[in-house]
Protein backbone atom coordinates (compact mmCIF):
# COMPACT_ATOMS: atom_id res chain seq x y z
CA UNK A 1 0.00 0.00 0.00
CA UNK A 2 1.17 3.62 -1.10
CA UNK A 3 1.70 6.11 1.98
CA UNK A 4 1.03 9.72 1.53
CA UNK A 5 4.74 11.19 0.72
CA UNK A 6 6.14 14.19 3.69
CA UNK A 7 5.81 16.56 1.13
CA UNK A 8 1.86 15.79 0.27
CA UNK A 9 1.78 15.60 3.74
CA UNK A 10 3.10 18.50 5.22
CA UNK A 11 0.97 20.71 2.24
CA UNK A 12 -2.24 18.84 3.78
CA UNK A 13 -1.50 19.67 7.37
CA UNK A 14 -1.04 23.34 6.07
CA UNK A 15 -4.20 23.77 4.01
CA UNK A 16 -6.13 22.44 7.35
CA UNK A 17 -4.92 24.88 9.35
CA UNK A 18 -7.91 27.35 8.74
CA UNK A 19 -10.47 23.89 9.53
CA UNK A 20 -8.86 23.19 12.74
CA UNK A 21 -9.53 26.82 13.78
CA UNK A 22 -12.83 26.53 12.78
CA UNK A 23 -13.27 23.92 15.15
CA UNK A 24 -11.16 25.89 17.59
CA UNK A 25 -13.75 29.02 17.50
CA UNK A 26 -16.23 26.97 18.14
CA UNK A 27 -14.43 25.39 21.56
CA UNK A 28 -12.82 29.17 22.56
CA UNK A 29 -16.61 30.15 22.71
CA UNK A 30 -17.38 27.47 25.38
CA UNK A 31 -14.10 28.12 26.92
CA UNK A 32 -14.55 31.64 27.15
CA UNK A 33 -17.92 31.73 29.52
CA UNK A 34 -15.93 29.05 31.50
CA UNK A 35 -17.26 25.67 29.90
CA UNK A 36 -15.22 22.92 29.48
CA UNK A 37 -15.99 21.78 25.97
CA UNK A 38 -16.67 18.31 25.89
CA UNK A 39 -15.18 15.81 22.67
CA UNK A 40 -19.39 15.11 22.33
CA UNK A 41 -19.75 19.19 22.65
CA UNK A 42 -17.42 19.83 19.77
CA UNK A 43 -18.23 16.73 17.68
CA UNK A 44 -21.56 18.38 17.92
CA UNK A 45 -20.43 21.85 17.13
CA UNK A 46 -18.49 20.90 13.87
CA UNK A 47 -21.60 18.72 12.87
CA UNK A 48 -23.99 21.25 12.74
CA UNK A 49 -21.21 23.90 10.73
CA UNK A 50 -21.05 21.29 7.92
CA UNK A 51 -24.07 20.01 7.97
CA UNK A 52 -27.03 21.70 5.65
CA UNK A 53 -28.71 24.15 6.11
CA UNK A 54 -32.52 24.08 5.21
CA UNK A 55 -32.22 26.90 2.77
CA UNK A 56 -29.45 24.86 1.01
CA UNK A 57 -31.58 21.74 0.73
CA UNK A 58 -34.45 23.32 0.26
CA UNK A 59 -34.81 22.03 -3.26
CA UNK A 60 -35.12 18.76 -2.00
CA UNK A 61 -39.08 19.31 -1.22
CA UNK A 62 -39.44 19.59 -4.70
CA UNK A 63 -41.92 16.56 -5.92
CA UNK A 64 -39.53 15.59 -8.90
CA UNK A 65 -40.62 13.24 -11.59
CA UNK A 66 -37.55 11.39 -12.74
CA UNK A 67 -38.30 10.83 -15.93
CA UNK A 68 -38.90 13.43 -18.94
CA UNK A 69 -41.91 10.91 -20.64
CA UNK A 70 -43.55 10.79 -17.23
CA UNK A 71 -42.95 14.31 -16.75
CA UNK A 72 -44.21 15.12 -19.98
CA UNK A 73 -48.01 12.98 -19.39
CA UNK A 74 -48.21 14.58 -15.91
CA UNK A 75 -48.08 18.05 -17.83
CA UNK A 76 -50.61 17.14 -20.42
CA UNK A 77 -52.55 15.77 -17.94
CA UNK A 78 -52.64 18.76 -15.24
CA UNK A 79 -51.80 21.21 -18.17
CA UNK A 80 -48.66 22.73 -17.00
CA UNK A 81 -45.48 23.70 -17.67
CA UNK A 82 -42.58 21.32 -17.28
CA UNK A 83 -39.28 22.72 -15.17
CA UNK A 84 -36.50 20.29 -16.79
CA UNK A 85 -33.30 19.81 -14.94
CA UNK A 86 -30.42 18.27 -17.01
CA UNK A 87 -27.42 17.32 -14.21
CA UNK A 88 -24.69 15.78 -14.26
CA UNK A 89 -25.23 13.70 -11.33
CA UNK A 90 -27.80 11.43 -9.57
CA UNK A 91 -30.22 13.98 -7.25
CA UNK A 92 -31.16 11.02 -5.49
CA UNK A 93 -27.60 9.67 -4.81
CA UNK A 94 -24.59 11.99 -4.95
CA UNK A 95 -25.07 15.88 -5.84
CA UNK B 1 -31.98 29.62 -8.54
CA UNK B 2 -32.94 26.06 -6.47
CA UNK B 3 -32.01 27.48 -3.21
CA UNK B 4 -34.50 30.91 -3.45
CA UNK B 5 -37.94 29.61 -1.24
CA UNK B 6 -39.81 31.87 -3.86
CA UNK B 7 -38.50 29.94 -6.76
CA UNK B 8 -38.81 26.69 -5.36
CA UNK B 9 -42.56 27.69 -4.03
CA UNK B 10 -43.22 28.37 -7.79
CA UNK B 11 -41.80 25.12 -8.81
CA UNK B 12 -43.53 23.17 -6.77
CA UNK B 13 -47.12 24.83 -6.96
CA UNK B 14 -47.45 25.34 -10.97
CA UNK B 15 -44.46 22.94 -12.56
CA UNK B 16 -44.32 19.77 -13.32
CA UNK B 17 -41.00 19.35 -12.20
CA UNK B 18 -38.34 16.72 -13.53
CA UNK B 19 -34.85 16.20 -12.93
CA UNK B 20 -32.61 13.83 -14.97
CA UNK B 21 -29.13 12.51 -14.30
CA UNK B 22 -27.33 13.19 -17.94
CA UNK B 23 -25.06 10.66 -17.03
CA UNK B 24 -27.70 7.93 -16.55
CA UNK B 25 -30.22 9.09 -19.43
CA UNK B 26 -27.92 8.86 -22.52
CA UNK B 27 -26.63 5.73 -21.26
CA UNK B 28 -30.12 4.22 -21.76
CA UNK B 29 -30.62 5.07 -24.93
CA UNK B 30 -33.83 5.66 -25.35
CA UNK B 31 -34.44 7.30 -28.16
CA UNK B 32 -37.76 8.35 -27.77
CA UNK B 33 -37.12 10.22 -24.41
CA UNK B 34 -34.07 11.86 -25.74
CA UNK B 35 -35.62 12.97 -28.41
CA UNK B 36 -38.77 14.87 -26.13
CA UNK B 37 -35.73 15.70 -24.14
CA UNK B 38 -33.94 17.36 -27.38
CA UNK B 39 -37.36 18.79 -28.25
CA UNK B 40 -37.63 20.61 -24.32
CA UNK B 41 -34.18 22.02 -24.18
CA UNK B 42 -34.34 22.86 -28.33
CA UNK B 43 -31.49 20.40 -28.90
CA UNK B 44 -29.32 21.05 -25.66
CA UNK B 45 -30.19 18.52 -23.82
CA UNK B 46 -27.01 16.98 -24.13
CA UNK B 47 -26.08 20.32 -21.76
CA UNK B 48 -26.16 20.96 -18.17
CA UNK B 49 -29.10 23.18 -17.69
CA UNK B 50 -32.66 24.30 -16.61
CA UNK B 51 -35.41 24.72 -19.05
CA UNK B 52 -39.20 25.60 -18.88
CA UNK B 53 -41.38 23.40 -21.82
CA UNK B 54 -44.98 23.47 -23.10
CA UNK B 55 -47.59 20.24 -21.61
CA UNK B 56 -46.77 19.61 -25.40
CA UNK B 57 -43.12 18.61 -25.18
CA UNK B 58 -41.92 22.06 -27.00
CA UNK B 59 -39.26 24.58 -25.68
CA UNK B 60 -40.09 27.43 -23.83
CA UNK B 61 -37.04 29.10 -22.61
CA UNK B 62 -33.48 27.93 -21.38
CA UNK B 63 -32.43 29.57 -18.09
CA UNK B 64 -28.78 31.44 -19.02
CA UNK B 65 -26.10 30.08 -16.39
CA UNK B 66 -25.25 33.91 -15.70
CA UNK B 67 -28.49 35.03 -14.28
CA UNK B 68 -28.53 31.72 -12.61
CA UNK B 69 -25.81 32.45 -10.00
CA UNK B 70 -27.15 36.45 -9.81
CA UNK B 71 -30.67 36.92 -9.07
CA UNK B 72 -33.43 34.74 -7.85
CA UNK B 73 -36.25 37.81 -9.25
CA UNK B 74 -34.57 36.56 -12.87
CA UNK B 75 -35.75 32.85 -12.20
CA UNK B 76 -38.80 33.93 -10.83
CA UNK B 77 -39.35 36.07 -14.05
CA UNK B 78 -38.40 33.22 -16.20
CA UNK B 79 -40.46 30.85 -14.15
CA UNK B 80 -43.59 32.95 -14.81
CA UNK B 81 -43.13 33.66 -18.62
CA UNK B 82 -43.34 29.80 -18.58
CA UNK B 83 -46.21 29.99 -16.90
CA UNK B 84 -48.28 33.04 -18.84
CA UNK B 85 -47.83 30.76 -21.76
CA UNK B 86 -49.35 27.85 -20.60
CA UNK B 87 -52.23 29.80 -18.84
CA UNK B 88 -53.27 29.63 -15.54
CA UNK B 89 -53.54 26.32 -13.22
CA UNK B 90 -54.55 26.23 -9.77
CA UNK B 91 -51.86 25.08 -7.89
CA UNK B 92 -50.96 21.78 -7.19
CA UNK B 93 -52.18 20.32 -3.59
CA UNK B 94 -48.93 19.95 -1.34
CA UNK B 95 -47.03 16.80 -1.16
CA UNK B 96 -44.84 15.62 1.28
CA UNK B 97 -41.75 14.56 -0.45
CA UNK B 98 -38.92 12.53 0.40
CA UNK B 99 -36.11 11.96 -1.63
CA UNK B 100 -34.06 10.41 0.74
CA UNK B 101 -35.96 7.68 2.42
CA UNK B 102 -33.65 5.49 5.26
CA UNK B 103 -30.80 8.22 4.57
CA UNK B 104 -28.80 8.97 7.84
CA UNK B 105 -32.32 7.39 9.76
CA UNK B 106 -32.30 3.70 11.23
CA UNK B 107 -31.85 0.19 9.27
CA UNK B 108 -33.15 -1.03 6.28
CA UNK B 109 -34.98 -4.56 6.00
CA UNK B 110 -32.14 -6.46 4.95
CA UNK B 111 -29.57 -4.61 8.19
CA UNK B 112 -27.43 -2.06 6.28
CA UNK B 113 -27.61 1.54 6.65
CA UNK B 114 -27.14 4.49 4.43
CA UNK B 115 -25.16 7.26 6.27
CA UNK B 116 -26.00 10.63 5.60
CA UNK B 117 -22.52 12.77 4.03
CA UNK B 118 -22.54 16.31 3.65
CA UNK B 119 -19.11 17.52 2.24
CA UNK B 120 -17.89 21.12 1.59
CA UNK B 121 -14.66 23.18 0.44
CA UNK B 122 -13.48 25.08 3.23
CA UNK B 123 -13.34 28.81 1.90
CA UNK B 124 -11.17 31.67 3.46
CA UNK B 125 -11.45 29.36 6.40
CA UNK B 126 -15.42 28.76 6.26
CA UNK B 127 -17.38 25.67 4.83
CA UNK B 128 -18.65 26.72 1.37
CA UNK B 129 -21.77 27.86 0.77
CA UNK B 130 -22.28 25.02 -1.79
CA UNK B 131 -22.96 21.36 -0.42
CA UNK B 132 -22.40 18.07 -2.06
CA UNK B 133 -24.95 15.76 -0.62
CA UNK B 134 -24.09 11.46 -0.52
CA UNK B 135 -24.64 8.33 1.29
CA UNK B 136 -22.64 5.96 2.55
CA UNK B 137 -24.45 2.36 2.11
CA UNK B 138 -22.42 -0.32 4.47
CA UNK B 139 -24.20 -3.82 4.41
CA UNK B 140 -25.68 -5.42 8.12
CA UNK B 141 -22.06 -7.14 8.02
CA UNK B 142 -20.00 -4.16 7.51
CA UNK B 143 -22.05 -2.14 10.14
CA UNK B 144 -21.46 -4.70 12.21
CA UNK B 145 -17.68 -4.20 11.56
CA UNK B 146 -18.07 -0.52 13.09
CA UNK B 147 -18.73 -1.71 16.24
CA UNK B 148 -16.21 -3.34 18.95
CA UNK B 149 -15.16 -6.85 18.31
CA UNK B 150 -16.43 -8.95 21.87
CA UNK B 151 -12.75 -9.47 22.51
CA UNK B 152 -12.06 -5.94 22.32
CA UNK B 153 -11.18 -4.05 25.89
CA UNK B 154 -10.34 -0.43 25.28
CA UNK B 155 -9.19 -0.04 21.27
CA UNK B 156 -9.85 -1.94 18.17
CA UNK B 157 -9.30 -1.33 14.63
CA UNK B 158 -12.04 -0.77 12.27
CA UNK B 159 -11.09 -3.35 9.56
CA UNK B 160 -9.76 -1.13 6.21
CA UNK B 161 -12.11 -2.35 3.94
CA UNK B 162 -14.79 -0.50 5.85
CA UNK B 163 -12.83 2.48 5.91
CA UNK B 164 -12.04 2.42 2.45
CA UNK B 165 -15.90 3.19 2.42
CA UNK B 166 -15.63 6.16 2.91
CA UNK B 167 -13.54 7.29 0.28
CA UNK B 168 -16.65 8.90 -0.99
CA UNK B 169 -16.30 11.98 1.15
CA UNK B 170 -12.95 12.76 0.58
CA UNK B 171 -12.96 15.01 -2.40
CA UNK B 172 -15.97 17.26 -2.35
CA UNK B 173 -17.30 17.03 -6.03
CA UNK B 174 -20.64 16.08 -7.27
CA UNK B 175 -19.31 14.96 -10.45
CA UNK B 176 -19.20 11.49 -10.11
CA UNK B 177 -16.40 11.56 -12.66
CA UNK B 178 -14.40 12.91 -9.91
CA UNK B 179 -15.53 10.49 -6.82
CA UNK B 180 -12.84 9.03 -5.25
CA UNK B 181 -13.94 5.25 -4.74
CA UNK B 182 -12.66 2.41 -2.03
CA UNK B 183 -10.71 1.22 -4.84
CA UNK B 184 -8.47 4.36 -4.99
CA UNK B 185 -8.01 4.59 -1.51
CA UNK B 186 -3.88 4.20 -0.49
CA UNK B 187 -3.59 4.46 3.11
CA UNK B 188 -7.03 4.20 5.54
CA UNK B 189 -7.17 3.35 9.12
CA UNK B 190 -9.78 4.34 12.30
CA UNK B 191 -9.37 3.48 15.40
CA UNK B 192 -12.15 3.25 17.72
CA UNK B 193 -11.69 3.94 21.72
CA UNK B 194 -14.24 2.84 24.20
CA UNK B 195 -15.00 4.98 27.44
CA UNK B 196 -17.82 5.61 29.67
CA UNK B 197 -18.92 1.96 29.69
CA UNK B 198 -22.16 2.25 32.08
CA UNK B 199 -25.96 1.55 32.82
CA UNK B 200 -26.48 4.17 30.19
CA UNK B 201 -24.24 2.99 27.05
CA UNK B 202 -20.74 3.11 25.60
CA UNK B 203 -19.10 5.84 23.70
CA UNK B 204 -16.67 5.01 21.19
CA UNK B 205 -14.14 7.73 20.09
CA UNK B 206 -13.67 6.97 16.21
CA UNK B 207 -9.95 8.84 15.62
CA UNK B 208 -7.93 7.82 11.89
CA UNK B 209 -6.98 8.89 8.47
CA UNK B 210 -7.54 8.15 5.11
CA UNK B 211 -5.79 9.08 1.89
CA UNK B 212 -7.06 7.94 -1.53
CA UNK B 213 -5.91 9.48 -5.18
CA UNK B 214 -7.54 8.89 -8.95
CA UNK B 215 -6.71 9.94 -12.53
CA UNK B 216 -8.69 12.48 -13.93
CA UNK B 217 -11.55 11.22 -16.60
CA UNK B 218 -10.04 13.78 -19.16
CA UNK B 219 -6.26 13.30 -18.19
CA UNK B 220 -5.05 10.14 -16.81
CA UNK B 221 -1.67 11.50 -16.32
CA UNK B 222 -3.02 13.99 -13.94
CA UNK B 223 -3.85 12.73 -10.40
CA UNK B 224 -6.41 14.24 -7.82
CA UNK B 225 -5.58 13.13 -4.87
CA UNK B 226 -7.21 13.93 -1.12
CA UNK B 227 -6.39 13.24 2.13
CA UNK B 228 -8.47 13.68 5.33
CA UNK B 229 -8.22 13.42 9.32
CA UNK B 230 -11.20 11.35 10.95
CA UNK B 231 -12.66 11.94 14.09
CA UNK B 232 -15.48 10.52 14.97
CA UNK B 233 -17.98 9.45 17.75
CA UNK B 234 -20.44 6.41 18.04
CA UNK B 235 -22.59 5.91 20.68
CA UNK B 236 -24.04 2.79 21.65
CA UNK B 237 -26.93 1.88 24.05
CA UNK B 238 -26.09 -0.74 27.06
CA UNK B 239 -26.54 -3.90 25.14
CA UNK B 240 -23.98 -2.09 23.13
CA UNK B 241 -26.21 -1.63 19.86
CA UNK B 242 -25.63 1.47 17.89
CA UNK B 243 -27.88 4.16 18.56
CA UNK B 244 -25.68 7.29 16.95
CA UNK B 245 -22.58 7.71 15.08
CA UNK B 246 -21.14 11.27 13.84
CA UNK B 247 -17.92 11.09 11.76
CA UNK B 248 -15.78 14.09 10.39
CA UNK B 249 -13.07 14.57 7.89
CA UNK B 250 -11.29 17.30 7.61
CA UNK B 251 -8.67 17.01 4.90
CA UNK B 252 -7.87 18.37 1.38
CA UNK B 253 -8.60 17.59 -2.36
CA UNK B 254 -6.96 18.81 -5.41
CA UNK B 255 -8.45 19.02 -8.95
CA UNK B 256 -6.08 18.91 -11.58
CA UNK B 257 -6.32 22.60 -12.74
CA UNK B 258 -5.92 24.09 -9.01
CA UNK B 259 -2.62 24.89 -8.20
CA UNK B 260 -2.40 23.42 -4.95
CA UNK B 261 -4.87 21.20 -2.62
CA UNK B 262 -7.64 22.78 -1.46
CA UNK B 263 -9.22 21.75 2.14
CA UNK B 264 -12.45 20.06 2.77
CA UNK B 265 -14.66 19.16 5.36
CA UNK B 266 -17.23 16.54 5.16
CA UNK B 267 -19.76 15.22 7.89
CA UNK B 268 -21.25 10.86 8.10
CA UNK B 269 -24.08 10.76 10.57
CA UNK B 270 -26.27 8.31 11.59
CA UNK B 271 -28.89 7.81 14.35
CA UNK B 272 -31.15 4.66 14.82
CA UNK B 273 -34.71 6.80 15.53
Amino acid sequence: MKHATPFVTSVAVLVMLPIIAIAQEASTRLASHGIAETFEQRMSHEAAVIRATPGESIWQQIPWVFSVTEGQKLAQAEKRPIFLWMLDENPIERC
Amino acid sequence: MLTDPQVVQLIRDYFIPVAIDKQTFFGARDREAIALANRMTGGRAINLGVHTASPDGDKINTFSAAAQSSSPAAAVSFLRQAMQQVGAAPARPAQNVDLYPNRGVGALADGSVRLAATLRYVVNGHPSKKPVFDSITLSSAEWEAMLPPKTAETRYDVPEEIVRQFSRVVGPESDTSNLLLPQHVTEAHLTGTMSGHGATGTDIVLSGTISASRPYVNDRNKIMPGFARIEGLLKLDAEGHPIRLTMIFNGTFKMPWAGSPSPTTALVEWRLH
